[in-house]
């Protein structure tokens, strides 16, 4: 048998922590050798306990725990990072996969392929969620908001700023001098182009993409 | 008199259907029609997106079966900002030539265009004059006054709609992660230490007996946190809470949805009546969207002190406005609007900005 996979803990949520440790204890083969609860203390903790796999949640109180995995990477490039988060955003998955994140899970795994995954990532191999690798095709098919975006004339533009104020096609149409009957084209193209259901969607999609101040 | 109930009439509703429909009340009464209807066409085809109509019973009203749609003098009306005075409508060349089952047999007729900014928007309905042959030129005159104050708060009404569902939308999109955040810690911890606690059964009792016991406080602070979150998802409302709760829940609401601080001072919870808790809401309700919407501030305070009487104000830090400047016209209507509750419990409001300066919206109310 070869030497116990050494684990880190990463994760604001000290219940978590506890967890995660309780279950990886009873895994043989598997040995926690660190926790932290903030950035910080991980590029401490991880100087000084050498893990094999650190487990890192992405919502850290000082900063996205996407940020920290170049800084593990460049101290040592040996350390797998598997991310361990509530959600698979596209936004997310993507940022973290660029940083060089091995594994992507959600907290909702089941705790033995939870446990399976480790070993996975220590013996050189990647693992992602389903929603992960579902959020990341995506990306890869659909590029991101942004580009969305682009596909929109200016007007649509304008017309999608307006929607993400909440405003109706009475005003839009006052406020663009246009008329009702072109706004609600507009309208439909911009809903056309996002693959978006309804005004609401387009509103929110505004707010997000920073046409709009929240 | 009419002035009195057009101004009850477009500020007493909130959402587009309540002032549509006090304002089909409030034609029938000033002109003594039988039946009264206020009607907004969708934009485009031949349905109407809101008909509202009052003087028919229920009975009646589910006999006649569904809403109509803009044919014959209904649609007449949508085309033309003139307005129609008729002794018998069934002997206009506009008159489709039959009533549909069970509809009453109308005779005198009145139909108001509600134009805004040059476009038809609806039109008032008014048939069967009681105590007359036909509708005066006078009702004509007061039916006009009130379309074009029902053109604003249509208008308004429906920007309030829109801008409140998306707020919804957004605050409800936020709730569902803040649920899932929050749920999903315990509960994954949960998962684990069960799977741990079985582990340990047959070797170990005294660690599975600790793991259990893990497990129990789990689920109850899962519990606790589902709570917390359901308990932040209710909608202020100034009935059922009290003005003072309700007035800090709103503030929590727009500083969430909207990303900015909304202090609330207050000393205590007046005691006032329940109908004055109502309107002192509704302005302050207003007040924090006019800022929200018009002024992109960074922090909005609403202080609240009771005394001999009863001093309200919602203060920003946004971009002030002239209040004598006339472009304010959405401001001005929900300023308006202020205006009216306040007269409405006996207060006064008095609003102070100037550009570059913030706003500031008073509300006295002797106690």
């Amino acid at each position: 048998m070869s030497d116990p996979v050494r684990v880190m803990i990463v994760d604001d949520h000290p219940v978590v922590r506890r967890g995660l440790r309780a279950f990886l204890e009873t895994q043989p083969g598997m040995t926690v050798v660190g926790e932290a609860g903030d950035g910080q203390e991980t590029l401490r903790v991880a100087a000084t306990s050498e893990p094999h796999v650190i487990l890192l949640d992405l919502h850290l109180p000082d900063g996205s725990g996407s940020d920290l995995i170049p800084q593990i990477r460049q101290w040592n490039p040996a350390i797998k990072v598997l991310v361990l988060t509530g959600f698979a955003g596209r936004h997310e998955v993507v940022q973290a996969i660029q940083a060089g994140a091995d594994g992507y899970l959600l907290k909702d795994t089941d705790p033995d392929q939870l446990a399976d995954a480790i070993r996975e990532l220590a013996d050189g191999r990647t693992v992602y969620a389903q929603e992960a690798a579902a959020a990341l095709s995506a990306y890869v098919s659909g590029g991101d908001p942004r580009e969305s975006l682009a596909s929109l004339t200016t007007r649509e533009r304008e017309v999608l700023a307006g929607l993400g104020q909440g405003w109706s096609n009475a005003r839009l149409a006052t406020e663009l001098f246009v008329s009702e009957k072109t706004i609600k084209t507009h309208v439909s193209a911009v809903l056309r182009k996002l693959g978006l259901n309804d005004r609401t969607q387009a509103a929110l999609f505004a707010v997000k993409s920073g046409l709009v101040e929240s | 008199m009419i002035l009195a109930a057009i101004t009850e009439a477009v500020g007493s509703g909130r959402s587009l259907k309540e002032t549509l429909s006090g304002l089909a009340e409030t034609a029938k009464r000033i002109s003594n029609a039988s039946y009264a209807a206020i009607g907004i066409p969708e934009p485009e085809g031949d349905a109407f997106s809101a008909f509202i109509h009052v003087g028919m019973s229920d009975d009646l009203v589910a006999e006649m079966g569904p809403l109509p749609r803009t044919h014959g003098m209904l649609d007449a009306m949508l085309h033309d900002p003139e307005p129609v005075r008729l002794t018998d409508i069934t002997k206009d060349p506009r008159f489709r030539g039959w009533w549909p089952r069970a509809h009453p047999l109308m005779r005198s007729f009145l139909g108001v265009p509600i134009v805004s900014q040059g476009e038809v928007i609806g039109a008032f309905y008014l048939t069967d004059k009681v105590g007359g042959a036909e509708f005066t030129e006078d009702d004509q005159a007061n039916i006009g006054l009130l379309a074009s104050h029902a053109a604003a708060a249509i208008e308004v009404a429906g920007m309030f709609e829109d801008s409140r569902t998306l707020a919804l939308a957004e605050e409800r999109e936020r709730m569902a992660r803040e649920l899932h955040d929050a749920l999903n810690q315990s509960l994954f911890s949960l998962s684990l230490t069960a799977r741990a606690a079985s582990r340990h059964l047959s070797t170990d009792p005294e660690r599975t007996a600790e793991e259990l016991n893990e497990i129990a406080l789990l689920a109850k602070e899962a519990m606790a946190e589902l709570r917390a979150v359901v308990e932040g998802l209710r909608t202020p409302d100034v009935d059922r809470d009290g003005l003072l709760p309700a007035i800090r829940s709103q503030a929590a609401l727009l500083s969430r949805v909207h990303n900015l601080d909304v202090d609330v001072e207050a000393d205590e919870e007046p005691t006032l009546d329940g109908r004055v808790e109502h309107e002192v809401f509704r302005i302050v309700q207003e007040a924090l969207t006019n800022a929200v919407r018009h002024a992109q501030p960074a922090r909005v305070t609403v202080s609240l002190v009771s005394g001999d009487s009863l001093q309200l104000t919602v203060r920003d830090d946004g971009l002030g406005f002239d209040p004598d400047e006339q472009n304010y016209r959405g401001r001005r209507l929900g300023l308006t609007s202020m205006r009216e509750r306040a007269a409405s419990i006996g207060g006064t409001l008095t609003i102070t900005s100037s550009p570059g300066n913030g706003a500031s919206v008073h509300l006295e109310v002797p106690g």
